[in-house]
Parts: C-alpha cells; structure tokens; sequence
C-alpha cells in the first residue's frame, strides 16, 4: 500500500465566502433598516450628549448656582437640583463615565466570555465540562446582585464595578458562543482543514472566528445595552459611582424629594437613559434581523428576557 | 374513463393560481375531470405546481396565493363561490387531503387517537359514533391490532405508520373526494408499496374520486387509471407541447409501463394522454394506447 | 389486513413516559445543588474572607485595633477559614442565622417578613405578566400585519429594556407624583413588624408590580407572537384546516399548545430575572422586601444578612431554573416521551 498523499490532491469543499469585514457589511446593512436607523439614531443622540456634553457645560457641574429645586428658567433651563445645582450642566456631564464604564464592562464579558466559549467547543471531553461549570456558578447569581455583593465588600471602586459586571456576563456569552463555535466546527470546511493537519489554534483563529461575527455582534450589542442598564441601576441605588460627580443613575435617585418641584431633574436624566437603551436594543435586533432573519431574530431578542440569558445564537 | 353515464365527481375547469404579489401564475388554465372510483395520476417535475393543483382541487391555496380564475366542482358545487363555513364543512367530510411529510403534517401537541376522532366529531358524529369509527378506519389500514395507537403522540410512530395515520385520517368520514400529495415520499421501498397497496384497495372500497400527485413515474403509472404528465406551463400534450417553449413535456416512458408489475385495479391501466379540451365541448373517446402493453402485462 | 413491513417500534407505555422528566429533575436537582454548594463558598470568601476583612470594613479604617480585634473575635474571624465556613453554613441550614451587625436583631427577624412580602411581587409580577404576555402575543399574532399588530410590536419595542428602575421612576411620576395623584409613591408596609402582610395593603401593591409587568410582558409578548405565527404557518395547521377544522380549535388545540412551549421557557427566564429586578424596584418604592433588605445590608455592611438574602436570592435562581427546563419539558411531548 503506498503512503497516503502528503496534501490533498482534492480542494476542500470551498469555506462559504466570507466577505472581507463582514462585520461592518452587517451594521451597515443594519443601519440602513427603519428599526436600525432609529436605533442608532436615538443611541448616537445620547452618546453625543454624553460626550461632547461636559465641554459645553454653561456651569460647573458641582457648583451650587441658585436656591435647591427650583424650576426651569431662562438662566437655567432645566432648573436646579437639590443642591441647588444647575441640572442642565450636570446632565451634560453625567453620561462619559457611564459610557465609558459600561463599554468596558462589555468588552471583559465578551472577550472573556468568547475565550472561554471557543475554548470549551473545541477543547471538548472534560475541559469543555470544566469551564462550563465553572462558568455556569456565576450564572447562578442575578448580575445586579453579583455586583452588590463585590461591591459591599471592596467598596465601589469604578474599576470593581467595571470588573464585577464583566465578569457577570461572561457566563451568558461564554454559552452563546460556544454553541456558535460548535455549530461551525461541525461543518465540513471546518473538517476538511484539521484534516490537512493544521494546528488547533490556527483553526480557531483562521477557520471558526471569522464565522462567528453573527452570534459576537448580536451578544455585544446586548451585553452593551445590559452593562448601561445595570451600571445606571448600582449608580442609582448609590453604589456605582460616587456623587457628587454628576452621574445620570444618581441624580435620579437624589431628585427624587424635589419630585414635586423641579421634575426635570429627575426626568432630564431618565429619559437620557431611556432612549440610550431602547436605541442600543433596537439596533442590536435590527443587525440580528439582517444576519439571521426576523423569525429568529425575535426568538432570540425575546429570550434575553432582561437576564440576558440566551440558548444559542446561530452562528 | 366514465363509468356509465355518471357526472364526473371531481370538474377543473381553466384553473389558473397565482402569487398574489408577483401576479405569476403557478398553474395556468388547467382543466381536468375525475370520476368517482377512479385514481387520477398527476405526474410532474418538481416545482412544477403539481401540489399546488393538489391544494386547489380541495378549495385551498397557500399563504400568497390565490385562485385567479377557473372553477373547481365537486359533484357540480364549485368551491370558490362557496361561503367559508359551508368549505369548511366539505373539507375534511367529502374531500381530504393526504399530505407529503405526514411527520410535520401531524399535530405534535395531540395524541393519534384524539386527533383522528377530532375530525369526525368536528363534522357531525357523536363521540360514541366518532370513537368506533376511529377503530374500523384504522383496522382498515393496517394500524387496528394494538390499541396503545390511540394514545401515542406522532413522533413515536415510524414514517409509514404516520402516514397511514394519515391515510387513515382522509378516510375517516368516507370522503367523496381524496387527494394524495406524493404520500410516499421519503420511505423504504417496502414501506412504500404497502402505502401504495392501502391506498389502492381503499380507493377501490370507497369508490372515491381520487388525485394521487407524485414526481415518481412509475409509482403513478402503477397506481393510477389515468395519468397526466404536468409541467411547469400546464398540462402536457404529446405531440404538441404547450405554449411555453423552454418546457417540454414529460412524457411518462413507454419502457416502464411495460416493466412495472400491475396492481390489481378494476378497470383496464392504462397512460391516457388528453388534449386540452375547450370547456364545454364533448369529451374526445379515449386514446387506447396500452393495446399493446396490456398484453404483455396480461401474460404476467 | 395488511401486515406491519417493519418491526413496529414499542409504543411508550405509561410506565416509561416519566422517564425523560424524572431523569432531568434529579440531575438538574443534583447539579443544582453541587452548584449552591459552590455558589455559597463564593459567597461566604467574597464577604468574610477577602482582604481588609470583614471587621474592618464594617468598622472603618479608622477603627482602633482593639475594636477590631473584638469584632474578630465575635465574629469568629480568627479560626480558619473552613471552620468559619463550616460554621456558617451549619448555621444556615439549621435556622441559625446570626446577629445582624446593624442593629444586633436576628437576621431571620429581619429578613423573614421581607421574603413574604418579596414573594408576593414576584409572584403577582410574573403570573400578571406572562398572563398579559401571553394574551397580547396570541392577539397580535392573529390580527397579523394588521395595525393593532403593528402598534403592539412597535409599543413593546419602545419599552423592552428599559432599566426597570426608570420605568418605576416614571410610573411614580406619572400616577403619583406629578401628573395624577392616584397611587402610593412609597410603601408604608413596615418592614420590621410583618405586621402588615402585602394583600391587606393592596394599593401599595400596585405600582411595584406595574413597574416589573412592564419590564418582562414585552419578552414574553414577542416571544408568543413568533411562536404563534410559527405555529400558524406550519404543516399540522394546515393540515387541521384541510380538514375543516373550526378556527378557534385550530388555534386553541393546534397553534397555542405548540406556541406554548417556547414561551413558557421565556416566562421562566422572566422569573429568573424578578429575582434581581426586585431590588431596584423595592428601592424605589421603599417595598420592605429582600431587595430593599440587600441594599440596606450593603450599606450597613452587615454581612450576616448579605450572605443570608444572596444566598436565597441564587437558590430562588437555581430552582427557578430547574423548574423552567421542567415545565418546558412537560409542554414539549416530542421531548417528554421518547420513542
């Protein structure tokens, strides 16, 4: 019997093509849907606020200007808060760090999270039950909690924060993108390279990574949207961060008694984050509805169900 | 073939569907008669809009589509002029349909046994009436020897023990009309002629007017008395092919017919090939091409 | 009669069909446990045994020594981590929750009433919710593509994740405070008491449970309605109405039982998220529940009672998981009953 060839003499089944910087092609085409457009509409606004709003504050943003909660006038067109602070300034200052927190808690869960994913998918037999488990103890924990609970020990240092709620995604993602990387290396162009003999590592990077943009798009735009959500929530309840920097979950929370007479200075700021997250969600549902269709678009969106838990995205 | 001087049960007349978006036609001016006790063969490519033609022969048409013109009588009721509720009452009782996967075409939710007395008491028998008929029909198709049936769910049932449920569904309230969309599909062989073996002594029985669809050739020149070969543009004329030149007809091969076995049908087999007819005009006299074939199946 | 061609598969007996369901609850139930298990050695480290210990941050840096080595000693901080584990967790399991820092009670006088009252949000949110879930997606999904269906996808657009503390924030605007004056803004419920039990107080029930409805009824909505439409344009649907069955038994004993399914496991996961929604929304509304039990713990430090009401809050999860996967197996016959 003669030795087996040393390369394929047959071409492997050609890999499906994958345009180059397929991801941007997705949010394009997304952005180019009604719910796209108004999504990101609506999230750009508040991220341009939030963003160039601290250097166009009229007052500094923790002077006290005027008597406590008195309503919107000419000088001070949202009013001031309970301190007496001009709101409208504060407003403008208090989103960045939000912002900048919550992207970094995004980008902890979804590296992690992907890392641990693809690992366990590939590595299969016990590792892959190991990391899974392990992964899965942080799901046990509802994610405001998990951050309460770091948070009261260590106090509210924002790089906790940032840490503590990353790592309360990871779980999630490590799931969705290990059912994604398990899918794809089930497939036959997948098989066909570890056939000629390529090592484990540049298979993942070369032949499954770039075949998971769909389900990694569609997790980050959610765990964004979630990381905003729980971050405003702790900073509301007083253990995010601190006051008396402005920031948007704070201020709706220490406004509440002037309730009565300045409304903005609670209402400014939650609406802010209201359409901030309305828009990110929409416009993850429109790139889940380009990449995957509107059936299981929905499916999907309806499964995060606010624990962001999701089975599977199809890769 | 007529037999006697009885009306034909089932009149397509210049039947046309189409996309209700695109305004294509599926099927275009398609005309057809079935006589009680006969088995109509409709053979077809696929994509050829043969199920569609199945579908609207029992008053339906899919999601998209609708019936632009033409008639479609059941023992000279036409069905499109008929309100909902009376469809309704038809459909199920005097015409069935037998669908091509009956694995996605049977509730998963519901138990056999519930499914099948639904639709009789659906159409007007009492519950004692509805369960003895459940157990006579599913005797009658090979599924009566164990009573757990009844209380199984779909996926616990081999493919051609589904589609004898099925088979046994159409049956149920003894329809005058059944259309049968490619019911052997995706089974064995041997599955597949004990299908093709209830459905012909059953259509026998009942003496029922009925469509049998299929792509596979032989299985319809074996089971049906006529066949009519359909393609993308209509029905298929020998000589002259229809109107649409990129298709040609699909004639049924003159070898298999002389190859495949004979089922015991009444009535002579044979491949029957009309003309499209103006409706209204006297119906030609049968082509007797099987003279020569019925011979050499005679001697088998 | 024709004979069976092939060897007809066993039929399932009743005996079998509670094989699928039995086998899951007790491995779920297991790994559940393992799971607690671990989830409660995280949580005893993460308060008793990190650096700066637990002492100290209740007592402050600037704490002298001598406090805080009382305050060691008190709280068993000197004998080795296992032990103190051990210790707690014996005393979990028996009913013996300690003395809560804050103010030297009981943790379980503290905390029992506030389960009850917790229990009853939860409850009320999650069945109000899934029940309007599923009402309004089986509805949309009929009157498909009509304006109804469009105005109710796009409603349920508008407010799915919204941070449920602003959705609190603006039903106490709007029906409280600024616009309408008809509800409590703030629960007079006395926590310490549990003199009060949640139904003889039903108006301070109302916004609380509104604001957690609004937050879960667009999930389950938009899952129903795909599931439904699924279910309406699939082949045993058509198949009924080939057969001339009613419209309402085709939706009724066609289309909703498979409809169900999918999203009975969203409203699980919908449960699984009161658990921490409750907190926020609690805050808000001063509702004397764990929520608002855990937020004042975290403040106080009292760590008694953040390791007591997190431990329940994740065994309230874990179970909440288990039972969905259950519920959801039970309403799937294709999975409940093998071949």
């Amino acid at each position: 019997m003669t030795a087996p060839a040393p390369a394929p003499a047959v071409p492997a089944p050609a890999a499906p093509r994958i345009r180059r910087r397929e991801w941007l092609h997705i949010l394009t085409r997304a952005a180019r849907t009604p719910r796209g457009m108004v999504g990101l509409g609506l999230a750009l606004v508040v991220v341009l606020i939030a963003v160039i709003g601290p250097f166009v504050v009229s007052y500094p943003p923790l002077a006290f200007v005027t008597v406590p909660g008195s309503p919107p006038s000419a000088k001070f067109p949202l009013g001031s808060d309970i301190l007496g602070r001009d709101v409208l300034s504060r407003v403008l200052d208090g989103g960045w760090q939000l912002l900048l927190m919550a992207t970094g808690a995004m980008i902890i869960g979804v590296v992690l999270g992907t890392a641990a994913g693809i690992a366990a998918a590939q590595l299969r037999g016990w590792r892959d039950g190991l990391i899974m488990r392990t992964v899965d103890v942080i799901l046990a924990f509802p994610q405001l909690v998990f951050a309460l609970l770091l948070v009261s020990i260590l106090g509210p240092a924002r790089w906790l924060l940032v840490l503590a709620v990353g790592i309360s995604h990871v779980p999630q993602v490590a799931r969705v993108m290990r059912a994604a990387a398990l899918d794809v290396s089930e497939r036959d162009f997948v098989k066909a390279v570890e056939i000629t003999g390529v090592r484990q590592s540049k298979v993942m990077s070369g032949e499954i990574l770039p075949n998971l943009i769909t389900p990694l798009m569609v997790e980050t735009g959610l765990r964004l949207t979630y990381s905003i959500v729980i971050i405003t929530g702790l900073s509301f309840i007083g253990f995010g961060l601190q006051p008396p920097a402005p920031n948007w979950g704070y201020m709706i929370n220490e406004n509440r008694i002037i309730l009565t007479s300045n409304p903005w200075a609670v209402v400014a700021p939650a609406i802010l984050i209201a359409i901030l997250t309305v828009g990110l969600n929409l416009f993850t549902d429109a790139i889940a509805r380009v990449a995957l269709g509107i059936e299981r678009a929905e499916k999907i969106i309806a499964e995060a169900a606010g624990t962001g838990i999701v089975s599977e995205i199809p890769a | 073939m007529t037999s006697g001087t009885a009306p034909p049960r089932l009149v397509v007349e210049g039947l046309t569907v189409r996309a209700m978006g695109s305004g294509a036609a599926i099927i275009e001016d398609v005309s057809v008669e079935v006589a009680a006790g006969e088995v109509l063969g409709v053979v077809g490519e696929s994509g050829s809009g043969k199920t569609t033609l199945g579908l609207a022969m029992v008053g339906h048409a899919r999601r998209g589509l609708e019936i632009a013109s033409g008639s479609v009588r059941l023992d000279g009721t036409g069905l499109s002029s008929l309100p909902a509720d009376e469809l309704r009452r038809l459909r199920g009782a005097a015409m069935t349909y037998i669908p091509q996967d009956p694995s996605s075409a049977l509730n998963p939710a519901l138990r056999v046994g519930g499914m099948l007395k639904e639709v009789l008491t659906a159409h007007g028998r009492t519950d004692a009436e509805a369960a003895a008929r459940v157990q006579e029909v599913l005797a009658e198709v090979g599924l009566g020897s164990r009573p757990e049936i009844l209380s199984v769910y779909p996926h616990q049932l081999s493919g051609g023990q589904q589609q004898r449920v099925a088979i046994a569904m159409a049956f149920a309230c003894r329809p005058r009309l059944i259309v049968l969309d490619e019911p052997t599909t995706g089974l064995d062989v041997t599955t597949q002629r004990m299908v093709l073996e209830t459905v012909a002594r059953m259509c026998a029985s009942y003496g029922v007017a009925a469509v049998y669809v299929s792509h596979d050739v032989v299985v319809v020149g074996e089971l049906s008395n006529r066949a009519r070969s359909f393609t993308r543009a209509g029905w298929s004329r020998r000589e002259q092919p229809r109107t649409c030149s990129a298709h040609r007809p699909t004639p049924i091969p003159r070898g298999c017919c002389a190859r495949s076995r004979r089922l015991s049908v009444p009535g002579a087999w044979s491949v029957w090939r009309e003309s499209r007819r103006a409706p209204g005009t006297a119906r030609r006299a049968a082509v007797s091409r099987p003279a020569a074939r019925s011979s050499s199946n005679a001697a088998q | 009669m024709t004979a069976d061609v092939a060897p007809a598969p066993p039929v399932a007996g009743a005996k079998q069909r509670a094989h699928p369901v039995a086998r899951l609850i007790w491995t779920r139930t297991a790994l559940g446990l393992v799971t607690l298990f671990v989830v409660s050695i995280l949580i005893f480290a993460a308060t008793q045994l990190l650096p700066g210990n637990a002492a100290t941050a209740v007592l402050g840096h600037n704490a002298s020594a001598s406090a805080v080595r009382t305050l060691q000693l008190r709280l068993g901080l000197n004998k080795p981590p296992a032990t103190q584990y051990w210790d707690w967790l014996s005393g979990v399991l028996s009913g013996r929750l300690g003395t809560s820092l804050a103010n030297g009670q009981s943790v379980w006088g503290l905390v029992g009433p506030r389960l009850l009252n917790s229990f009853v949000l939860v409850a009320l949110a999650g069945f109000i919710g899934a029940f309007i879930g599923v009402g309004l997606g089986l509805f949309a999904a009929i009157r498909r593509d009509k304006p109804v269906d469009h105005a109710l996808s796009v409603g349920a657009l508008a407010v799915t994740s919204l941070p449920e503390f602003v959705v609190a924030i603006f039903l106490v605007i709007i029906f409280s405070t600024v616009l309408l004056h008809v509800l409590p803004g703030v629960s007079p419920l006395e926590s310490n008491s549990g003199a009060l039990k949640p139904w003889q107080a039903p108006k301070e029930l109302v916004l609380p449970v509104a604001a957690l409805v609004v937050v879960i009824v667009p999930y389950i909505f938009r899952m129903m309605r795909a599931a439904t439409i699924e279910a309406m344009e699939s082949e045993y649907v058509e198949m009924a109405q080939l057969n001339g069955l009613s419209r309402v038994r085709v939706l009724l004993r066609y289309a909703f039982p498979n409809a169900i399914a999918p999203t009975i496991q969203v409203i699980g996961l919908n449960f699984l998220y009161l658990a921490g929604g409750i907190v926020l929304v609690e805050f808000v509304f001063d509702y004397p529940g764990i929520g608002q039990g855990l937020v004042n713990a975290v403040a106080d430090r009292d760590i008694p009672q953040i390791q007591f009401i997190v431990l329940v809050l994740t065994a309230f999860y874990i179970f909440m998981n288990i039972l969905t996967d259950v519920v959801t197996l039970m309403a799937t016959p294709r999975r409940r009953v093998p071949r």
